[in-house]
């Protein structure tokens, strides 16, 4: 279980990681747009 | 040139022809084609040896000579008329369905006599069992056929385009991969003695492969072909 | 907005339930949890490629070049998630069959799937002017998604014992499909999904952008 446990916090370290890049790519995008109040 | 209510085989003919002539006059892709294979073979057979090839290796060597031979010479077709500038003169009076039926004619025609040639000695050089020959021969023919159809649509496609003959194959290849898995499979039962009954899924999907590829081809080429 | 909220959320939660539930193929343990990372990024892959077939069949027929865009940009997309497939199913296959490779049927589609992805952009590279480059790769793209219904279903029915892999691949599948099992891997394909046609959104709009930069400067 011990292994499990790291491995899902890895994932999810990663996945955090991958998710507020692309949000913040969505936000620069949204900005050049003229959409972001 | 056949005025364009000729109909569409006897507009290929002429396309063929043509390609036929100057092939017979100059036998520069053939000669490519042929050379490449019997050095092939005659390399792999003298590092191999004759002892104990199983039917699952004569059936890979056989067809990567075959392929790679395909890929030094079933390009030229386009690529001549590329580089001569005869292709301009053809776009504007030929039909594009005459032009790659006319071309597919002439690689499988290529193709054909390369195989006449190399399968003979195949089995000589490497003793594989002449008594295989005959089962062997329909998944020949379908192999040929196969190796054409799907190439012939990309030659087209990379005689328009630079670095053309490394493209050629890295293009063939991954279309390739289903057939000649198919046909390797398929030798492979047939040198091995299993006759063709053993070979029926492989032999129906290479049927399959030729009728979508030349399908495909037909319906594409003329993106390629017209500017 | 709320649907990029909802697909972190649901995403940490398949993440989380993909390591504490039982592993999904009890034979092979707990490398199996692999499974619900692997199979939508294959998935993936392959739809990419289909939407890259789709937008180049529109380019053929109208001539944009906003469709040729879209294509290269399912097709880059759809590169990534193939090799991120390759390589989880490789270590899966070290991990459960013991080799890194074994051209099981599976294996070798994933392969040629990337052999294509290459040989397109190989082709994009070596053709200079738009239009051209735009017709004669739309027409690869389409000729080469051809083969693809041969890889699925036609060879596994060629090769079918040359490995144990893809028996035990559809018994996976299928036995062990377990209402549990079943359910967070279709969550998670659902979510895969999701994202990359978020973030292929988000390419979209670039491309717009630019677009739109480009008449301006007019």
């Amino acid at each position: 279980m011990d292994g499990n446990y790291v491995a899902m916090t890895v994932t999810i370290v990663v996945w955090a990681g991958l998710f507020l890049f692309l949000l913040r790519l969505d936000r620069k995008v949204r900005k050049l747009e003229g959409r972001w109040r | 040139m056949p005025t364009s209510n000729a109909g569409l085989i006897s507009k290929a003919a002429a396309v063929y022809a043509k390609d036929f002539r100057l092939e017979l006059r100059s036998r520069y892709s053939l000669n490519a084609i042929l050379m490449f294979a019997v050095t092939t073979l005659a390399v792999v057979s003298f590092s191999l040896g004759q002892s104990g090839l199983s039917p699952k290796l004569l059936s890979a060597l056989f067809w990567i000579v075959l392929f790679f031979s395909a890929m030094s010479g079933l390009a030229h077709v386009f690529i001549r008329e590329e580089e001569t500038g005869t292709a301009l003169i053809l776009r504007l009076k030929a039909d594009p369905d005459a032009v790659y039926l006319g071309k597919l004619l002439i690689n499988f025609s290529l193709l054909s006599v390369m195989t006449v040639v190399i399968t003979p000695i195949f089995f000589i050089f490497t003793d594989a069992g002449g008594q295989y020959v005959l089962p062997f021969v329909p998944i020949l023919i379908l192999g040929v056929v196969g190796l054409c159809s799907a190439t012939t649509l990309v030659a087209a496609i990379i005689a328009r385009a630079s670095m053309k003959t490394a493209l050629f194959a890295a293009l063939s290849f991954p279309i390739l991969m289903p057939l000649l898995l198919a046909l390797v499979s398929a030798s492979e039962k047939a040198l091995g003695g299993q006759g063709l009954s053993a070979c029926w899924s492989e032999l129906q999907a290479l049927v399959a492969y030729a009728v979508v590829m030349i399908t495909g081809s037909l319906m594409l080429f003329k993106f390629v072909w017209q500017e | 907005m709320i649907w990029k909220l909802l697909i972190f959320i649901l995403m940490t939660a398949v993440i989380v339930l993909s390591f504490t539930t039982p592993a999904p193929q009890q034979a092979i343990g707990e490398a199996s949890r692999i499974m619900y990372y692997h199979v939508p990024m294959a998935w993936i892959s392959v739809l990419a490629f289909a939407m890259s077939m789709v937008y180049s069949i529109q380019y053929l027929r109208g001539r944009q070049l906003s469709y040729d865009e879209r294509a290269l940009d399912a097709a880059r997309l759809g590169f990534v998630f193939c090799v991120l497939a390759a390589i989880s199913g490789s270590v899966f296959a070290r991990v459960a069959w013991g080799s890194f490779w074994n051209w099981d049927p599976r294996e070798t589609s994933i392969f040629v799937l990337l052999l294509i992805y290459g040989a397109y952009f190989a082709l994009r590279g070596a053709v200079e002017e738009e239009d051209r480059r735009a017709a004669l790769t739309a027409v690869y793209s389409i000729f080469a998604f051809l083969t693809v219904p041969f890889l699925v279903f036609v060879m596994p029915r060629i090769m079918p014992s040359l490995h144990p892999a893809d028996s035990v691949v559809d018994a996976t599948i299928s036995i062990t499909m377990g209402p549990t099992v079943g359910l967070i891997l279709l969550a998670s394909l659902v979510l895969f999904t999701s994202l990359f046609l978020w973030v292929f959104y988000i390419a979209v709009r670039i491309r717009r952008l630019q677009r739109s930069d480009l008449k301006k400067e007019d």
